[in-house]
C-alpha cells in the first residue's frame, strides 16, 4: 500500500514564479506574483493542515470516504 | 406627523396612510428628496439620484391609488438599491472606474419586481467595489459623520440608517447586508441563495450571492421580501417553489423556542461593548421565553481560509478580464483578491468546497436541537479611516488585532458558507456611541422564523426608532 505522502507542496523560487504568471495570464511585476503566491501559500498550508485533520479526500486506507464539496450542493427547495 | 418627519415613516406606517389616501406618494417623496439633499453630503451614499425619474414613478403611483388601484405594502414607497444592482438607464459603475461610464439596458428582476409591486426607485447607493469589502469608500455613517458605514452594501445601510428612503436592495456574499445593518443601526436580512432574485446583479461569489433587504424594522423586511420572494428562471440557483408570506409568524409568541448560542468562534475576540450588548440581547430574548442552550460548531474555526479559498477563485472568474489591461484602476483590495484568484489551483477551490460541506453539516446538525442560532453580527463597532481609506486595524483588549474585513465578516461568514438565512436586529450602542446588531439564524429557507424571533427582540426594546442627529 502507498504511504501518504506530504500534499500540497509549493516552491516560490523566480522560475515557477514568472511560468506560474504567464500561464495563468497574469501580467504582473514578479514582486507582486510573489507576494500573492506567499499569501496563497498560507492558504493551501491552511488547507493541508485541515485535510490531514479532517481527512477531506480520498484515502488510501480502509474507509473509502469522501467528503463532498458544496459548490454542487442546492438547498432542498420548501415543500410549501 | 408633521410634513418634515416624512422620511423617517417606516413602510408599515406609509402604507397605512397611503392606503387611506392620508398623505400621497408625491409627498412622501418630495420630503425624502429635500432630506436627501441635505444629509447626503455628509453620509455620501448616493451613486445615482433619480430624481426625475422618481417624481414620475410617484405621479403614477398617486393616479393609480387615487382611483382605487392599490397594490400593496410597496405601492408609493420610496427605496434604493445597492450600485451593483441593474437599473435600465442608470449608471453603473459598481463603485470602480473600470465601469465609470456604463449603463445598462435592462431592470434587474428584483428592480422589476419592486417596481411592480409600486415601489418608487429613489437611486443607487455605493457600493465597496465590485462588492469585494467592507468599508465602501466614499460613504460616511450617519452616527458620526467620520466611520465607515461597513460593506459592501455600507450605501445601503447609511442611506437607512439616515433617512434616505425607506427600504433599499443589498447583496450579501460573507457579510454585504448583514455588517452594513449592524454598523449603521438598521435591520437587515440574509435569504436563503435562491429566495430572491440574482439575474442582473454583478456576480462576487456565484455559489454565496445573495440579494437581501435592509430596512428600519423586521416588519419591513418581510413586506420587501414579499413583494419580490419567487422563482427567476434566469438565475441559476432561484428555488423553483412555492414562495411564502415573510410576515406571517410576526407576533406569534416566542416562548417556548429554543436559542441556540454556539460555544465555539462566536465570541472570540470582541469589543467588550459590543460583546455585551450582543450578551444582553441574548438575555432579553431569554427573558421573552426562549430556552436557550448551547450548540456546538466543530468546523466553524476553518471559516476565513475556507472562505477566501471559494470567493477569491469565483471572484477572479468574473473579474479577471480587467487585471491586465486596467489593474491600475482597481482598487488595491481587489486587485490583491483578483489576483490571488488567478493563481490558486483547482484542487484548492475544491478542498476548500469540501470544508465548506462540513461547516453547513455543523448547521444543519445544530438546527435538529434548535429553532435559532443568535451570534454577534461584527465584532467591532464603526471605525473612522486612519491612514487609509480601506484597511483599518481593531485592537482587541485580548492582544488580538485584525483588519476591519476580518472584525466585520467573521461571524457571518459561517452562516453564508452554510446558506442560512440571517435577520440583523440592533440590539444597542456601545461604548463609543455606534450601534451593533444581532444576528439571528435559522435553517434554510425558514426566514419567517428568524423574523419571527427578530421581530420579538425588536418589539421588546426601543433601539430601532432611534434616530442619527443628522441635519441638525
Amino acid at each position: 500500500m502507498a504511504t501518504v505522502g506530504s500534499k500540497g507542496n509549493r516552491s516560490i523560487d523566480r522560475d515557477t514564479v514568472k511560468a506560474l504568471a504567464r500561464y495563468a495570464g497574469l501580467n504582473l511585476p514578479e514582486d507582486r506574483v510573489v507576494a500573492q503566491l506567499e499569501f496563497l501559500k498560507s492558504q493551501v498550508d491552511f488547507l493541508n493542515e485541515v485535510d490531514r485533520e479532517l481527512k477531506l479526500g480520498f484515502q488510501l486506507d480502509d474507509v473509502f470516504h469522501v467528503v463532498p464539496p458544496a459548490y454542487g450542493f442546492r438547498n432542498p427547495p420548501p415543500k410549501s | 406627523m408633521a410634513q418634515q418627519d416624512l422620511h423617517w415613516l417606516t413602510i408599515t406606517e406609509a402604507s397605512k396612510l397611503l392606503q387611506a389616501r392620508q398623505i400621497s406618494v408625491a409627498e412622501i417623496l418630495e420630503d425624502t428628496l429635500e432630506w436627501v439633499k441635505k444629509t447626503d453630503p455628509v453620509t455620501r451614499n448616493f451613486a445615482y439620484l433619480a430624481e426625475k425619474e422618481a417624481r414620475e414613478e410617484a405621479k403614477r403611483a398617486d393616479e393609480e391609488i387615487g382611483r382605487g388601484n392599490y397594490r400593496g405594502p410597496l405601492h408609493g414607497i420610496p427605496y434604493t438599491v445597492k450600485a451593483l444592482i441593474s437599473v435600465a438607464g442608470a449608471p453603473m459603475a459598481w463603485n470602480s472606474k473600470v465601469y465609470a461610464n456604463w449603463s445598462p439596458k435592462k431592470d434587474a428582476e428584483v428592480v422589476r419586481r419592486t417596481r411592480n409591486a409600486g415601489g418608487v426607485l429613489l437611486g443607487k447607493v455605493h457600493t465597496h467595489e465590485f462588492a469585494w469589502g467592507v468599508t465602501t469608500p466614499p460613504t460616511r455613517n450617519p452616527w458620526d459623520g467620520r466611520s465607515v458605514t461597513g460593506g459592501s452594501s455600507g450605501g445601503s445601510g447609511s442611506s437607512i440608517a439616515a433617512g434616505q428612503g425607506m427600504a433599499s436592495w443589498g447583496t450579501d456574499c460573507g457579510c454585504s447586508v448583514r455588517n452594513p445593518s449592524a454598523l449603521n443601526g438598521c435591520a437587515g436580512m440574509r435569504v436563503t441563495q435562491g429566495r430572491v432574485p440574482a439575474s442582473g446583479v454583478v456576480p462576487l461569489s456565484l455559489t454565496m450571492d445573495t440579494v437581501g433587504p435592509l430596512a428600519r424594522t423586521v416588519r419591513d423586511l418581510g413586506l420587501m421580501l414579499n413583494g419580490v420572494a419567487g422563482y427567476d428562471p434566469n438565475d441559476h440557483f432561484s428555488a423553483d417553489a412555492p414562495t411564502m408570506d415573510f410576515t406571517a409568524k410576526l407576533g406569534r409568541d416566542i416562548k417556548g423556542m429554543k436559542l441556540g448560542v454556539p460555544k465555539e468562534y462566536f465570541f472570540d475576540h470582541m469589543e467588550p461593548g459590543v460583546k455585551r450588548l450582543v450578551e444582553d440581547g441574548i438575555g432579553q430574548l431569554a427573558k421573552l421565553g426562549m430556552d436557550v442552550r448551547e450548540v456546538k460548531f466543530p468546523h466553524v474555526k476553518y471559516t476565513a481560509g475556507t472562505f477566501i479559498g471559494i470567493v477569491v477563485a469565483e471572484s477572479a472568474a468574473n473579474h479577471d478580464e480587467w487585471l491586465n489591461e486596467r489593474a491600475a484602476e482597481l482598487g488595491i483590495d481587489v486587485r490583491n483578491f483578483t489576483e490571488m484568484g488567478n493563481l490558486l489551483l483547482a484542487k484548492d477551490y475544491i478542498r476548500s468546497n469540501q470544508i465548506r460541506t462540513l461547516i453547513r453539516q455543523d448547521f444543519l446538525d445544530a438546527f435538529r436541537d434548535v429553532d435559532v442560532i443568535v451570534t454577534p453580527t461584527v465584532a467591532a463597532t464603526a471605525k473612522p479611516p486612519k491612514d487609509h481609506p480601506i484597511f483599518i486595524n481593531v485592537q482587541y483588549p485580548d492582544g488580538f488585532s485584525e483588519d476591519v474585513i476580518w472584525a466585520y465578516c467573521r461571524f457571518t461568514m459561517p452562516m453564508s458558507l452554510a446558506s442560512t438565512p440571517c435577520c440583523i436586529v440592533p440590539c444597542g450602542f456601545s461604548d463609543d456611541g455606534m450601534p451593533t446588531a444581532l444576528q439571528i439564524a435559522a435553517k434554510p429557507y425558514d426566514e419567517a422564523t428568524a423574523l419571527q424571533v427578530g421581530f420579538a427582540y425588536e418589539q421588546s426594546t426601543d433601539w430601532h426608532t432611534k434616530r442619527p442627529s443628522l441635519g441638525q
